[in-house]
């Protein structure tokens, strides 16, 4: 069992103290570490709050048009093909291969910097910024 | 050795002395100012008597950030593209004296004026410094215009790697074979390669080309902008690449609406280059290279966060980088898509 809160929660509280209360302290040249920090531990969060679920749906995804196997081999295989050039016609099977990395690319910003996405147009925007 | 020491200090004096000609140099203040992960700039305040540049004179030192008889070569070559761009009109800080012997600070160095502004990208996106937006994209448009009139043959810069046949087959060869032999999958980046092979312009002539020409690479003040920095990626290419490299994502600071640099949208950026050039920009050309600069990017990522990962290097800006390569995927896979459309 955990206590509460959660990682998740937990880094979310100290991502805004450091925002709010610390860094406006520091000197100016030294602000910047402090984004960096805060955006390390929003990414984090994220991961925390998503878990392993779009890692196992990005599995089943590439298992559809690739075959078994674990999600690593399943992405090499996928980049083996492509540079073999196995997609380069216009067809369904380049239109499926573009959606399927569609899909893991939407996946790892929702992550890694979903404000990016939402100003792509692709997803709405987080409230706290993620830059 | 380092910058500080007395002893060194004095051997960079009688360095200036000498180099300027003077009859007595003193060096009144030697301060680090903000670089970047590979080079070092100090503030170098000296009192020079006698000579071209007698007075008090606020200079900029520039050097490797780490000692490395590799990276020393590079700062001749800097040096000699940036006296070459500072005589074509390019607005640049004037580069003064070059120093190769090592013996004086530990590396080789150059000497430039100091000059007014803050590179912080942030800031300027932000529109706290720099002034108008849509002023300093268009006079980064004009600078950009001017130094793509510089052509080979050009004997000051035999350092430069000779111009290629096909910029774009020369840029896209290492980045294959970099995440050729990478231990991880990458393949939005395969994406984007295959694309790239298959989808080539005709090879322009080759121009000068900045090689990071983008917001954080210019200094602005409250007035506008004011110089054109860091001339390490200098050399042949298309001169589209830089147009695209300055719509990268990463360089609009957030502003991501803004696709030039974060100040302007691209369109903007385009005409304003394009009056200033009197060369029309063909979107699929510019495209191709936006594709390009993804890709690119995706790979100094990569090789950043091994710098942490495998080399040990204590940074977490570098670490971070690990998670930067989406942004680009996304690129790879709008503009291809777009393309595709086109065609």
């Amino acid at each position: 069992m955990r206590d509460r809160p959660d990682g998740a929660a937990l880094l979310d509280f100290a991502r805004a103290a450091l925002l709010r209360d610390l860094a406006p302290l520091l000197p100016a040249e030294r602000r910047q570490e402090a984004a960096l920090i805060a955006r390390a531990m929003a990414i984090a969060a994220r991961e925390t709050a998503a878990g392993d679920a779009p890692l196992r749906a990005c599995q089943a995804a590439l298992a559809e048009l690739l075959g078994e196997g674990d999600l690593d081999t399943l992405l090499r295989r996928m980049a083996a093909a492509i540079r073999a050039g196995d997609y380069d016609a216009p067809g369904p099977q380049r239109a499926q291969a573009r959606r399927l990395l569609w899909a893991i690319t939407v996946q790892k910003l929702r992550e890694s910097n979903p404000d990016y996405l939402a100003a792509s147009g692709l997803d709405q925007p987080s409230p706290n910024g993620s830059r | 050795m380092t910058l500080d020491e007395a002893a060194t200090r004095e051997r960079l004096a009688r360095f200036l002395c000498e180099a300027a000609g003077a009859r007595a140099t003193d060096i009144v203040e030697l301060r680090p100012l903000s670089g970047g992960a590979v080079q070092e700039n100090w503030l170098l305040v000296a009192a020079i008597a006698g000579g071209a540049l007698a007075g008090r004179q606020k200079l900029v030192l520039r050097t490797d950030a780490a000692t490395s008889l590799s990276m020393s070569s590079d700062r001749v070559s800097e040096f000699a593209v940036q006296r070459l761009v500072h005589a074509a009109g390019v607005t640049v800080p004037e580069p003064l004296f070059l120093c190769r012997d090592a013996k004086v600070i530990g590396k080789p160095f150059f000497v430039m004026r100091w000059m007014p502004g803050t590179a912080d990208g942030e800031r300027i996106v932000a529109g706290e410094i720099g002034g108008s937006r849509a002023v300093l994209a268009e006079r980064l448009a004009r600078e950009l215009a001017k130094l793509h009139q510089l052509r080979p043959p050009r004997d000051a810069l035999v350092a430069l790697r000779a111009p290629p046949h096909d910029a774009a087959q020369a840029r896209l060869e290492p980045l294959a074979r970099f995440l050729a032999a990478h231990d991880e999958p990458h393949p939005v980046a395969e994406w984007g390669i295959r694309w790239l092979m298959r989808h080539a312009p005709p090879p322009a002539q080759p121009v000068l080309c900045h090689g990071d020409f983008r917001t954080g690479n210019y200094l602005a003040d409250e007035h506008g902008f004011t110089a054109l920095l860091d001339w390490d990626f200098a050399g042949w290419s298309d001169p589209d690449e830089d147009i695209a490299w300055f719509c990268l994502g990463y360089w609009r600071f957030g502003a991501y609406a803004r696709e030039a640099g974060g100040l302007v949208p691209r369109a903007a950026f385009h005409r304003a280059y394009e009056a200033a050039s009197g060369r029309a920009i063909d979107p699929a050309r510019a495209r191709y290279w936006e594709v390009m600069a993804a890709l690119r990017w995706l790979v100094i990522a990569l090789e950043q966060r091994d710098r942490f990962l495998k080399g040990g290097e204590r940074s977490l800006k570098l670490l971070l980088n690990g998670r930067r390569p989406a942004e680009c995927e996304l690129e790879i896979l709008r503009l291809t898509e777009q393309a595709d459309e086109v065609a």
